[in-house]
């Protein structure tokens, strides 16, 4: 059975294989005595190229090995979307909040009580912020609250 | 229900007792530095000659600083990766730049890569060590003169391992080959370690590395000192001649010193300057060094920035000659 | 002075009441840094150099070993419980160890890994009281051709051994070595692939890519249904390993030793390369390697022993060669020096008090971290009956906190965050995950060995085969890489014959 998600993975590896050969060649490849930075790449980019063509060969076919399939994306999907603005939000508005809105996110898929998420998220958040901030020497961003912390 | 219900509040409880104790901890913007421990990059491997060398001197920053000096290492490219991060750091004297020849001058002015004297700026000198030349006791060769007329038989034979592009090995010994007209392999490795460990397995025939490293096994028998690239005889090497005297004028002063971001202000330099001549001068610390087999040459700031500032521009000049 | 004098001279050393204190605080720290992801050996025992200038030369190096090789100990410890390997040595454990966790055995891979580790970790130090100079001759004989060998077959190992198919491994490792390319070129230095984003001149942390592929990747897989979150609601079987586990892997337990010992002398990838061997050796030779990557002990087992039998033969370069064969090795290497004892060739005949008493004394922490980490199991496994969702989102925070930690910025969050995504992707698609970290890790190193030996040999490529241990190094990969085409062929042959 011929599945279109392991095609789009398969032309995935090949596209970075072309670029990087391609990036390859631009920085000089040299000769064996003399092997420029380019050398290790190019070689390596053109056995991907020709891996992933034999992939997307067998994938067409049909004969490509088993994937698992996708179950309901929207969990996933969600934490991804918060774990981005997280990582947007982090240094400006600060450990402390960014971190409870993300931890409440997750329970939130979890399907946890409304009670129970606060307290957790919260309690999560000030204690992680105690031990690795405070405890162990990692500085993390105090963002718009630094004036309290 | 109302077990978990205690236990939660007592976790609540001991949270506002952490809060207290935490907001209690001085956290107040002083106007005066440091304020918080200063980082002090090294941009080469563990347990090299910088290495030792700035552990040993910053183990006392405490005392003279007011606070402690982190060691960080970030090796790579040659020193280039560490010496970029120090230059894009805030120049604000919290981090800094433990330099060497290799970085902070012949790649910048040989390569353009790495960061010289246009973006970095001197706070001291610490002390310096010549590049020695070696060879494995079994080569048929027992001084430099002898090297170079064996090499001159054997063009391509001889196989010289270097600590990476442009360092402490590789500079000189295209010095050399230039001068004398030998031609042989050059192969790179990544730092003295690996280095020495393929003359020691002889996968190659010579070195060039610092006393610290080489001297138990010259002891041992295992390597020959051929050369000492200064303008002196090193002091527990009283035989080997230096290069100068064998008729080659190459010597290669592998320089160890602090740099700071440029447009740190001057008054955080003279006070980190200060800082490191009062640890130099500590007992411990001379001590440590003199196990090194190494002794303090300390040089305040604008002394430093000038022989830095003429070993770049003459290395510039020496660069262009030799990639022709 | 005979061997048993020596020997028994250096516990009079390790034995004194100082450093017996030294040896349980390095094997104390160690362990809990082992299990705090983000922070490595090297770190805290650059952290502590400075404390151990004012000490006595041996009490330092018997601490910051202990440190060393208690990390080692606890390293497989997040690996098993919560899929996030603490260091490199420790992927592999993931494998095996995580699956037997999520079947509620978890009890039995830390013991086994504890008890294994113990095993291995006396074996070596015996092995390196006998024969450390032999070994570190054994060390030199390797050149660039033989390193590049070496680090062929240890990536050809984790293709082999990767559950799915052979192609897809390929394809992981031929990714993981373009990924490790982006950066400075380690022969010169020239900026690569990094599209002019400085951040990236210095190539990928693994601590945040591991972050990112295991412990994120893991979460994103059990959010998408609900019945994928109660997976340690399974009964715990045992806490300990039980008879039947011990006659399955007793002999991994010794092969993992051996294989750990001798690949753990050669400076560079020494301790991962080892537990890949050790793996690919037991997947190999078990009459069932289909169970492999499903929860089998001996997957646990013998990965374990390596990389703790190899933490302590990579001592041996740095005392008999005075060349430091990893970054904590080099620390202790500093701690020497800054006392005026340079390792080296002559280390034995002048501080022979040094030498034998950090060997007794790594036989003592060993027994220490045995009664240290057999009680701490019941602890760790009771961790796991808090209701998933909670361990989730701790394993979330930490995560974000490992990796935001690397460099203080929150660029490493978001590689996190593409790795996670990548990761989750490609268990998709089942694409296997260890070739890839393998290759992203060794890849530079596997690029320099190979400058070296083309430059030494003038561009003469027949220098990996002219070489007797390149050579059987060389063999071993391809035979590992033809038997599984091998049996394919076997297999539709026979397919063809019985339609």
């Amino acid at each position: 059975m011929r599945k279109p998600g392991e095609i789009v993975v398969g032309l995935c590896f090949l596209v970075i294989g072309i670029c990087f050969t391609a990036g390859a060649v631009k920085l000089q490849i040299g000769v064996p005595t003399e092997p420029q930075p380019g050398f290790f790449p190019f070689v390596d980019g053109v056995i991907l190229i020709a891996l992933s063509s034999l992939f997307l060969f067998r994938a067409w076919g049909g004969r490509a090995g088993d994937s698992h399939a996708f179950g309901r994306i929207k969990g996933p999907a969600a934490v991804v979307l918060a774990l981005v603005l997280y990582v947007a939000t982090l240094e400006r508005l600060g450990y402390v909040i960014t971190t409870g809105l993300l931890s409440a996110v997750v329970l939130k898929v979890m399907e946890t009580r409304p009670r129970v998420l606060v307290l957790v998220s919260l309690s999560l958040t000030v204690i992680s912020y105690l031990v690795f901030d405070r405890l162990l020497g990692v500085t993390l961003p105090p963002g718009i609250l630094t004036a309290f912390l | 229900m109302n077990k978990r219900f205690c236990l939660t509040m007592m976790w609540v409880g001991l949270l506002m007792c952490i809060c207290a104790v935490g907001g209690m901890a001085p956290t107040a913007v002083a106007e005066e530095f440091p304020t918080k421990p200063v980082t002090l990059i090294i941009p080469v491997g563990a347990g090299g000659s910088h290495d030792l060398t700035a552990r040993a001197v910053t183990s006392v920053a405490i005392n003279y600083l007011g606070q402690p000096i982190i060691v960080q290492l970030k090796p790579g490219g040659g020193g280039a990766i560490g010496s970029e991060l120090v230059a894009k750091a805030a120049p604000d004297g919290y981090t800094l730049l433990f330099g060497g020849m290799g970085w902070s001058s012949t790649l910048p002015a040989v390569e353009g890569r790495s960061k010289g004297p246009d973006d970095l700026i001197a706070v001291c000198r610490i002390n310096y060590s010549p590049t020695i030349i070696v060879a494995r006791s079994e080569m048929p060769f027992k001084t430099l003169k002898e090297m170079l007329q064996y090499a001159k038989a054997n063009p391509e034979k001889l196989i010289y391992a270097n600590t990476g592009p442009w360092g402490q090995a590789d500079l000189p010994w295209k010095m050399i080959v230039k001068q004398t007209g030998i031609s042989a392999k050059n192969v790179p490795y990544d730092g003295g370690g690996p280095a020495l460990l393929a003359v020691l397995g002889g996968h190659a025939d010579m070195t060039g590395g610092l006393i610290s490293a080489l001297l138990p096994h010259i002891k041992s028998g295992k390597l020959r000192a051929l050369a000492v690239l200064d303008d002196k005889r090193e002091k527990e090497l009283p035989d080997v001649p230096t290069a100068k005297e064998e008729g080659v004028n190459v010597a290669n002063l592998m320089w160890r010193s602090v740099l700071a971001p440029k447009g740190t202000p001057r008054p955080v330099i003279d006070k980190l300057a200060l800082a490191f001549k009062k640890m130099t001068e500590d007992k411990s610390v001379v001590s440590m060094i003199d196990k090194l087999g190494d002794e303090i040459q300390y040089m305040g700031p604008d002394e430093f920035g000038k022989f830095w500032r003429e070993e770049f521009e003459s290395q510039k000049e020496l660069g262009k000659a030799l990639k022709k | 002075m005979g061997f048993f004098e020596n020997l028994a001279g250096g516990f009079a050393v390790a034995l004194s009441a100082s450093n017996l204190f030294y040896c349980a605080i390095g094997a104390f720290l160690g362990t809990a840094i082992g299990v705090l992801p983000g922070l490595g050996p090297p770190a805290t025992i650059a952290l502590l150099l400075p404390v151990t200038f004012k000490m006595e030369p041996v009490s330092a190096v018997i601490m910051l070993a202990g440190i060393f090789y208690g990390a080692m100990y606890g390293g497989s410890t997040t690996s098993i419980l919560l899929n996030i390997p603490g260091e490199a040595a420790s992927v592999i454990t993931c494998l095996d160890g995580y699956k037997m966790a999520r079947k509620g055995r978890a009890g039995a891979a830390l013991g086994i890994s504890a008890i294994g580790s113990f095993i291995a970790g006396t074996l070596a130090v015996l092995g390196v009281s006998v024969m450390a100079p032999t070994l570190a001759s054994f060390a030199l004989k390797f050149g660039p051709p033989e390193y590049f060998c070496l680090v062929f077959l240890g990536l050809m190992m984790a293709i082999y051994l990767s559950e799915e198919s052979v192609l897809k491994g390929l394809m992981m490792g031929a990714l993981g070595l373009l990924l490790g390319t982006v950066g400075l070129d380690p022969v010169d230095g020239t900026p690569r692939f990094t599209l002019g984003i400085s951040r990236l001149t210095d190539g990928v942390d693994f601590v945040v890519m591991v972050m990112g592929l295991f412990g994120l990747a893991e979460i994103l897989c059990n959010l998408e249904a609900p019945e994928n979150r109660e997976i340690f609601k399974t009964a715990l079987k045992g806490l300990l390993p039980n008879r039947e586990d011990w006659r399955q892997c007793w002999a991994s337990v010794l092969r993992g030793s051996f294989l750990g010992f001798f690949i753990g002398v050669l400076p560079g990838g020494g301790a991962i390369i080892s537990s890949f061997a050790a793996y690919a050796v037991e997947k190999r030779l078990s009459k069932h390697p289909e169970r492999f990557g499903k929860g089998a002990i001996e997957g646990v087992a013998a990965p374990e022993a390596a990389n703790n039998a190899a933490s302590t033969s990579s001592f041996i370069p740095l005392m008999t060669l005075g060349i430091p064969g990893n970054a904590s090795i080099a620390m202790i290497f500093v701690a020497l020096m800054i006392h005026g004892i340079r390792p080296g060739p002559l280390l034995l005949q002048e501080h022979p008090n040094l030498f034998w008493g950090v060997i007794a004394s790594m036989y003592i922490g060993n027994a220490l971290l045995l009664g240290l980490n057999l009680p701490l199991i019941n602890f760790w496994v009771r961790l796991l009956k808090v209701p998933y969702r909670y361990l989730a989102v701790v394993v979330v925070v930490v995560c974000v906190i490992g990796a935001y930690s690397v460099n203080n910025s929150a660029w490493d969050v978001g590689m996190m965050v593409f790795f996670g995504v990548m990761g989750y992707l490609l268990r998709k698609f089942a694409f296997p995950l260890s070739p890839f970290i393998l290759a992203m890790i060794l890849g530079p190193m596997l690029e320099r060995t190979l400058q070296q030996s083309l430059i030494a040999s003038g561009g003469n490529f027949m220098t990996f085969l002219d070489r007797p241990i390149s050579a059987v190094l060389l063999l071993a990969a391809g035979f590992l890489m033809l038997t599984p085409l091998a049996k394919q062929i076997l297999e539709k042959r026979r397919l063809l014959q019985g339609g």
